[in-house]
């Protein structure tokens, strides 16, 4: 997976924001008994808990129990670049998922890197 | 006819009266939902009446079925009667509640309670078998729906343990019950009058749509308790029982040897569809030590009990209301709903409120004054605030209490509404499935009073190739399946096409068919004979080796036994069909107009933004599509509900039901109620 590059404590603190109603990303969820209902994500903090789909044996044991968090993919890119200005954080993504034939493996990627940010952000910022 | 205990308890609040109704005269209506309808419509003289009005009338029924051994349908009690959630109408509606309640009301010798008028004080019922009292409620008001129930449990026991035998009442032929009572009740939300209060059971179990909690509340009516130690006598034991070995040989989760453990290697597939223990509570993870828990009779124990004892019982819906970092907090929340006694249904979109608040319209000093903590929310902390301040009218929660459309309608936010910001597609129910697309649920919806909640095709056609794509996996059952099983079974149709969610199909006369379907088994198998919504009806189950399902064989085999009738599949879904009418009837009495019969602008205007799988067929193939960038036609929905009028005998211009409809399914009299108030359809 790409080695993100290291960043500045500006960007750390920008990248931790929540940022306003005009610029918040919604999401999906998805269950098998509720049905799905729109979700505002305001910081990266809550797309880390929103992304997530449930492993597939996971999914084949509970079935109601489970849950899909459905995002445009193309627009969390979009986001990530011109929300957050983090460029290299986008290109990485929209690379990693390149790579991924299915949803919950995009996803996937995507958390990772967001989570590797995140804790860069933390660290440099602690 | 066998299952029926031989009569029904009428309590008058009002005038503080306790009388019976011979079961006989409703039997023709099944149980349930059909004889509740049958009974509101006979005691409520003035069906225009709002929820809150004393003369509401509210019925608490049982099924033949309850107390036996059928699975999955031994004790749901259907309650119905004039909502306050619905909006902008308050529509005569229905509720549904597991548990324990059904089956000890029967063994206590009751086919249903009724419910009249209004008490001056608050009170709560005692039923002990056959002995009955209206009791002084003042200790349990302001208690919550767990705490009025342990009050209850302790007062009905003279404060002794339960699990070892005790006496159920005085006399020598009263008999002994390890069992705690049965008890329904409100919380303060109901006791509030809050339009979305429900009516409470045990941990986990409400009656929660509607809105009846409320009306509990207007009538100070806090609980009904009810301890029996009797049975309920069955038609052929020796049938009954063979029937539940053949489903459960036949087609049960088996859990030493589970046919599709695996879905990779197997034919599959998921929790609702293997129907595995503990499957239906969403949010516990594997890691807490929990068992399996169902309802009386039940075969399939879809919920659980925690060690920490969290979120207990909780399935559906609940269980997600409120998502939190921690899973323990995630859990308490859904406890908060609980023990208030609030629709989650009705607050699940609390995602708009913080939206509202982000927006500036919500806050300290702003256009909609709050003091709760927005800036907690994603914490505990927010979800206690705004539940409470529900359960008590107190900051935006008096706005909320009366149900969050209209909530929404005070503030002056229609807009979103019709935009789409926040989801209500029809009657002020919250969106459940995709309106736009899962049709038979919507249209079925805003034919009806609610948001119908009938998962019956849902987890075929929807969830599962929608799973099996987010995973990259083919789907489980191929397109093509799926419409040839299921319409294999659509009685008296069995015409694929019903399947067929395309832009063309789902204003189909295929469409119009597979809804009639809908609306008439619901009616009658669902809602009257109290089979549960998540085991029946069942199309196709993967513990049958050849992924066989047991509908329509297993709903008359069942009947049949515990009744000692003939009734065949085809004469249970006329019934449903009888009771579809009769509901029909009340509503127009209460104004319904065909003209009503639209849904929310977004529905029509806001194109599906996220993939939805559901069979389509298209240049003679079945495949499974992810129907994006779809809207509902106006015109085209207006074409089918004139087609689909015309299919179950109303009059399309009205869509209020023609005499010869009624007259042919033995509601005549109906006709004659509907023809004196100038509402009954032109031939």
């Amino acid at each position: 997976m790409t080695k993100l590059s290291e960043i500045s404590i500006e960007q750390a603190q920008s990248f931790t924001k929540m940022v306003g109603y005009e610029d918040r990303m919604t999401g999906t969820t998805m269950s098998g008994s509720g049905g799905n209902k729109h979700v505002s994500i305001y910081s990266i903090k809550e797309m880390l808990k929103f992304l997530f789909v449930d492993s597939f044996d996971r999914l084949s044991q509970r079935g109601h129990g489970s849950t899909i968090s459905y995002l445009n993919l193309d627009e969390l890119i979009r986001w990530i670049a011109e929300v957050y200005e983090d460029k290299e954080l986008a290109d990485a993504i929209s690379e990693g998922m390149s790579n991924a034939d299915n949803y919950a493996a995009k996803i996937e990627i995507a958390g990772n890197l967001l989570k590797e940010r995140m804790q860069q952000c933390e660290e440099i910022l602690k | 006819m066998k299952g029926f205990m031989g009569k029904i308890l009428r309590i008058d609040l009002t005038n503080r009266s306790i009388s019976t109704i011979d079961t006989k005269q409703y039997e023709q209506w099944g149980g349930g939902h059909g004889m509740g309808s049958a009974i509101f419509w006979d005691l409520c003289k003035d069906k225009g009446i709002k929820a809150f009005d004393p003369g509401n009338v509210v019925t608490v029924m049982t099924s033949p079925l309850s107390g036996t051994l059928t699975p999955s349908a031994s004790s749901r009690t259907e309650i119905q009667g004039i909502g306050p959630q619905s909006w902008p109408y308050e529509w005569f509606t229905r509720s549904n509640v597991g548990g324990r309640f059904s089956a000890m009301l029967k063994f206590a010798g009751w086919d249903g309670v009724v419910v009249e008028g209004k008490a001056s004080e608050p009170v709560w019922i005692d039923i002990r078998n056959h002995k009955v009292e209206i009791k002084d409620a003042n200790g349990l008001w302001g208690l919550d729906a767990y705490e009025a129930q342990q009050e209850i449990w302790s007062e009905v026991n003279d404060g002794e343990n339960y699990g070892t035998w005790n006496q159920v009442g005085t006399g020598r032929d009263g008999g002994r019950s390890t069992q705690r009572p049965a008890v329904l009740t409100i919380g303060q939300a109901g006791e509030n009058l809050a339009r979305n209060a429900v009516i409470m059971h045990d941990a986990g179990n409400a009656a929660g749509q509607g809105g009846l909690g409320g009306v509990w509340g207007s009538k100070n009516l806090k609980a009904i308790s009810v301890i029996g130690t009797g049975s309920v006598e069955v038609a052929d034991p020796n049938a009954l029982l063979q029937a539940r070995i053949w489903l459960h040989e036949g087609y049960h989760y088996n859990v030493d040897e589970p046919i599709h453990e695996s879905p990779v290697d197997n034919m599959p597939v998921y929790g609702t569809i293997t129907r595995s223990p503990g499957y239906a509570t969403l949010y516990i993870p594997y890691t807490e030590p929990s068992r399996a828990k169902g309802c009386t009779g039940c075969y399939n124990n879809c919920r659980r009990k925690t060690s920490s004892g969290y979120s207990n019982e909780a399935s559906c819906v609940e269980s997600l209301f409120y998502m939190t970092e921690k899973m323990e907090d995630t859990h308490k929340a859904t406890d908060l709903l609980q023990r208030y006694g609030i629709n989650v249904y009705d607050i699940m979109q609390h995602g708009y409120l913080r939206d509202l608040y982000m927006r500036g319209i919500i806050g300290p000093g702003k256009q909609i004054h709050s003091d709760l903590p927005f800036e907690k929310y994603g914490e505990l902390e927010f979800a206690e605030a705004l539940t409470k301040a529900i359960a008590f009218r107190e900051d935006i929660g008096a706005d909320l209490a009366e149900g969050m459309p209209r909530a929404i309608e005070k503030w002056g936010l229609l807009d979103d509404m019709n935009k789409g910001l926040v989801t209500f597609p029809n009657w002020g129910y919250f969106e459940h499935y995709d309106p736009r697309l899962e049709i038979e649920w919507s249209y079925g919806s805003i034919l009806g009073d609610r948001d119908i909640n009938e998962h019956d095709l849902n987890w075929l056609v929807h969830w599962m190739p929608l799973v099996c794509d987010a995973v990259g996996q083919e789907p489980i059952v191929s397109a093509q399946r799926v419409a040839e099983q299921i319409s294999s079974k659509l009685v008296i149709y069995n015409d694929p096409m019903m399947l067929d969610y395309s832009e063309e199909g789902i204003y189909s006369d295929a469409k119009v068919k597979m809804v009639s379907w809908h609306r008439h088994y619901t009616r009658y198998f669902k809602q009257s004979m109290l089979f549960c919504d998540w085991a029946w009806p069942n199309f196709l189950s993967v513990n049958n080796p050849e992924m066989k399902g047991f509908t329509p064989e297993g709903e008359p085999k069942f009947l049949n036994a515990v009744m000692g009738t003939n009734m065949t599949f085809e004469e249970g879904m006329e019934i449903g069909r009888k009771i579809w009418n009769l509901d029909r009837a009340i509503w127009i009495m209460q104004g319904r107009h065909r003209d009503q019969e639209v849904f929310n602008d977004y529905v029509y205007d806001v194109p599906t933004s996220a993939p939805y799988h559901l069979p389509i067929f298209k240049d003679g193939q079945w495949s499974f599509d992810v129907n994006l960038g779809r809207t509902l036609d106006r015109d085209k929905f207006e074409d089918w509900k004139s087609k689909y009028y015309t299919h179950e005998g109303w009059d399309p211009s009205s869509g209020w039901p023609k005499r010869s409809t009624l007259e042919g399914i033995g509601l005549g009299y109906v006709a004659d109620e509907l023809a004196k108030n100038g509402k009954l359809g032109r031939e």
